[in-house]
């Protein structure tokens, strides 16, 4: 079942900016991936009420909580329980970061709640409450706006490229948290962003839009599986396998996972067995070898087919087909020459692999 | 010296009042001449800057014909009212509202043009509707604005000359002001006194400006290195 349905066109002055029908689902993850001016943002701004009626057209509907949007009707933003994060500051510079998140605590809608020590757990804010925004790193201050946000207990929450102005490290400590909120709640998200490696580390569904129209809306496994589309430049850098848990060894300190017939083995992770975990391969963490090496600092290897192949300045970029899924792996040339690859062949994968839901990021 | 009490307390009343007056009704004014897309605001801000520019005696002038009961404005208000404005305390407080405008409104412009949208718009999407979105977020945010536009306002309606002289006169207990009583002093060779009013006036600007100061060195919290 859909969450809210939208036919809308968008004008500022005589430029469209958005003309589009835009269906969201009710549970998970929607990334909205597309290039910059695509009209993402436009997108998510009239979702969230706070594009004056006279520049749209059309209608915005929730199959919850009625019409927010309508040839007559324009919802004011306050009433719609849309939780909206941006990129850049938006934590009020005169109150704390505690008492920005009591400023939304005071002003609830009726989501899924969240406790002030929960959001203050999840995204790390325990040391940083009493200071004012202006003292905290680009990485913290958007680990509060989006607690502030889910403390809000938002019906749908809406993020536009919250991690782009910040480095690796903040964003995956932000990926990790988005993660749990998203075991833990039952809210609708939509995850606005022009960089595919995170939208597979966060995304259930993945809406393009390009021009101001949504072009492709497919759940995220459709378009990992799809070579044409995962063989584009900007798409090869790191891949998600989707597993599930079969069961822990805690002697150990380690999970295994199924992959098909195969089996992986992660750092221990919290998740029940028969739980869905997604895995975080990076190209640059898969090496292939001919036969399986017995004896390995590297746990797991994989046995695939070469997909596809794209040679480009003196490296090869290797597509492995394994169990229905795909990964890349980026080797030299002359790698590819010594091991003879051809599209077809069987070759096995040694991988560093990354639990998603994990409480960190972990090598395996 | 009983003179003078009566003389200060009349100015303070009518500086007091135009200050209120004007951050009731020039504080939302200001608002929408700082955020209105509107092709109005492009006349409205060069018209309502005008009192900074003209010569206080024009709009005096001005000001004395609307008052005279031969005009729409005045024969109305002594219809309503029964008095006439010219001349009365009621008239001069007009005339400061006038002519002290601007002095409200620019430094709330300028404020209220600082706080980013994207601010109002989180508070909006956190279910901050206008009215709790203005107390919660736009106050606290244009204090300083509003402290100076206050300070200012105030400091300039006790010191206008020009305009109370043509729509005021000079009666005591009514419409005889600080600047005006300094005037008699000088022109009746009574130099003690006009010092004292003098000193006085210089005194009180001085302490209202370093309060303005002060209150622009950001104390709002608005600048990290001073909260650290």
């Amino acid at each position: 079942m859909s969450f809210l349905t939208a036919v809308l066109a968008v004008k500022q002055g005589s430029k469209p900016l958005l003309d589009t029908a835009f269906e969201l689902e009710e549970r998970g993850v929607t990334a909205l991936f597309g290039p910059s001016g695509a009209g993402k943002t436009t997108l998510l701004k009239v979702l969230a009420g706070l594009i004056p009626k006279r520049h749209t057209l059309g209608s915005v509907i929730n199959s919850k909580h009625g019409v927010w949007e309508s040839e007559q009707f324009h919802l004011a933003p306050d009433k719609r329980g849309v939780g909206l994060v941006f990129q850049h500051q938006q934590l009020f510079p005169h109150i704390t970061v505690a008492e920005n998140l009591t400023y939304a605590q005071k002003r609830q809608h009726d989501g899924p709640k969240l406790s002030f020590d929960d959001v203050v757990t999840i995204f790390g804010l325990g040391s940083l409450l009493t200071r004012y925004p202006q003292a905290l790193s680009g990485g913290e201050a958007q680990r509060a706006a989006l607690a502030r946000a889910l403390i809000n207990a938002p019906r749908l929450l809406l993020m536009d490229e919250p991690l782009a102005a910040l480095d690796w490290a903040a964003r995956t400590e932000i990926l990790i948290a988005l993660n749990q909120i998203k075991s833990e709640l039952q809210l609708p998200m939509v995850y606005v962003s022009h960089q595919w490696d995170e939208v597979i580390q966060l995304a259930d569904h993945v809406q393009m839009i390009e021009h101001g129209q949504i072009i492709r809306s497919e759940p995220l496994a459709a378009l990992t599986t799809d070579i044409d589309f995962i063989t584009q430049e900007q798409r090869l850098a790191s891949a998600i396998l989707m597993t599930k848990v079969l069961g822990h060894l805690p002697q150990e300190r380690l999970t295994e996972l199924t992959l098909g017939d195969q089996s992986i083995l992660v750092p221990m992770i919290t998740a029940k067995p028969g739980a869905d975990v997604r895995l975080l391969i990076r190209m640059l963490d898969v090496s292939l070898v001919a036969e399986p090496v017995a004896r390995s600092s590297i746990l797991n290897t994989l046995a695939c087919r070469v997909a596809h192949i794209k040679d480009h300045e003196g490296v090869a970029l290797i597509l492995l087909a394994c169990e229905g899924q795909f990964f890349n792996a980026r080797i030299t040339g002359r790698s590819k020459r010594l091991l003879e690859l051809k599209v077809g062949q069987p070759i096995f994968a040694q991988i560093k692999a990354t639990a998603l839901n994990s409480p960190g990021p972990q090598d395996g | 010296m009983d003179q003078d009490l009566i003389t200060l307390g009349t100015s303070i009343r009518l500086a007091g009042l135009t200050t209120l007056i004007l951050a009731v009704f020039g504080t939302p004014l200001a608002w929408w001449l700082a955020r209105s897309q509107s092709a109005l605001t492009a006349i409205c801000i060069p018209l309502l800057a005008l009192p900074l520019v003209l010569p206080p005696t024009v709009i005096g002038f001005y000001l004395l014909l609307a008052f005279s009961p031969q005009h729409f404005f005045g024969a109305a208000w002594l219809n309503w009212f029964g008095t006439s404005l010219a001349f009365s305390f009621e008239g001069l407080l007009l005339g400061s509202l006038v002519y002290s405008l601007p002095f409200y409104i620019q430094p709330m412009i300028v404020a209220f043009k600082e706080i980013p949208a994207a601010l109002l718009d989180a508070a909006s999407t956190l279910g901050a509707g206008w009215f709790d979105r203005f107390l919660t977020l736009i106050l606290p945010l244009s204090k300083n604005g509003l402290l100076i536009a206050g300070t200012l306002t105030f400091t300039h309606t006790l010191g206008e000359f020009g305009i109370v002289l043509m729509i005021g006169g000079n009666i005591p207990g009514e419409t005889r002001v600080l600047s005006i009583a300094l005037f008699d002093y000088v022109e009746t060779l009574n130099y003690d006194k006009a010092h004292l009013l003098a000193a006085g006036l210089v005194g009180f600007s001085l302490v209202a400006m370093i309060l303005i100061q002060w209150i622009a060195k950001d104390r709002a919290g608005l600048n990290p290195e001073a909260r650290r």
